[in-house]
């Protein structure tokens, strides 16, 4: 939940909403309205959504994981894909009715900052707004994927490994020196 | 071989934090739930239409249900995704549950014609009842079934 107390003043953001159950479509309004955000769009597929990214700039975009004819992975992936758009780096919020952990993954390696379980509590949303808003990951654009970075931990190496490294380094180096069999497990070890 | 492009971005929503006259957050989480409590007479509705399509499948042959399986789908997400909302969390609950079992199918190949019929009627049942505490036991007891036939939520 976020931290009650703070001040979260979303007057000046827009968000947009695709999501292809009206009823759904209907509660995550009211809670967005609830927010007090700025401006806020709607619509109830893919189709309709790529024509709004295409000529408006949003804050947040929350996308409703299944939709039939096209779902909200494919919808993220199309936003991500674009430099061109003025929404290429937006922050995505994907929605879904239950989140297993490979409906997660899927939603992270399409690119979405966030993945949410529908119904969501305005509690809970607001709280990942408020994550979204301190998220200060940087974005990456490759081959396969393009997003926010998808490091969550970097991890030092111990202090004695630099040193096992450099030792390693050396061994190979040197083409003249047959490895012994400790050599090469100490490799590995 | 590619690089990868890796550079910070503008993130436009930070600075809603930065306000010192805004409202605070649960003034904001507040207004909201007032609006959802608004709704739940027409979520209810909603769901009572939902729980009825389903209801006509739970007597269905196999087959009816085999071939059915994106028709069963959508109404059992679209419950899924709202009736919480509502305060009917047990009816939310075996909703997901269906559509657990119907993503078995799609993921992993896995089909139980007699466990989906059983949480189709279920389903019903829950929506009738007035109570959560016995809803929320059947939720329990559906999960354990998914789990013994390899669903994990």
């Amino acid at each position: 939940m976020a931290a009650f107390g703070i001040r979260l003043d979303l007057r000046k953001t827009t968000a947009l909403v695709v999501d292809d159950n009206p009823q759904s479509l209907e509660l995550l309004s009211q809670i967005l309205s609830g927010f007090r955000l700025g401006k806020l769009r709607s619509c109830q597929s893919a189709d309709e959504a790529r024509s709004l990214v295409a000529r408006e700039r949003f804050d947040l975009i929350l996308i409703d994981f299944a939709m039939p004819e096209e779902d909200g992975l494919q919808l993220a992936r199309h936003i991500r894909s674009e430099p061109s758009l003025p929404n290429h780096t937006a922050p995505i919020l994907i929605l879904h009715g239950y989140t297993p952990e490979h409906m997660v993954i899927q939603a992270r390696d399409a690119g979405a900052n966030m993945i949410v379980r529908k119904p969501v509590a305005p509690g809970v949303l607001l709280s990942r707004i408020e994550w979204i808003a301190r998220d200060t990951r940087q974005f990456v654009e490759s081959d396969g994927y393009c997003g926010p970075d998808r490091r969550i931990r970097t991890v030092p190496l111990s202090p004695e490994n630099p040193e096992r490294r450099r030792d390693a380094l050396a061994l190979v180096d040197d083409p003249e020196r047959a490895m012994s069999q400790d050599d090469i497990s100490a490799l590995f070890g | 071989m590619s690089e990868a492009r890796v550079y910070a971005v503008r993130n436009r929503i930070s600075e809603a934090l930065l306000s010192k006259d805004g409202p605070t957050v649960d003034s904001l989480v507040s207004d909201a739930d007032a609006r959802v409590a608004l709704l739940a007479d027409r979520i209810g509705a909603f769901v009572a239409g939902k729980v009825a399509v389903l209801a006509a499948y739970a007597e269905q042959p196999e087959e009816a249900l085999f071939g059915g399986c994106q028709a069963i789908g959508e109404p059992a997400m679209n419950i899924a995704e709202v009736a919480e909302a509502a305060g009917m969390d047990a009816v939310g609950a075996v909703a997901r549950g269906i559509c657990v079992m119907l993503d078995g199918l799609i993921s992993r190949g896995i089909w139980h014609t007699d466990a989906l019929r059983l949480h189709l009627r279920a389903l019903t049942l829950v929506h009738g009842q007035t109570g959560q505490a016995a809803g929320l036991t059947m939720v329990e007891e559906l999960r354990s079934l998914r789990f013994s036939l390899g669903f994990t939520d």
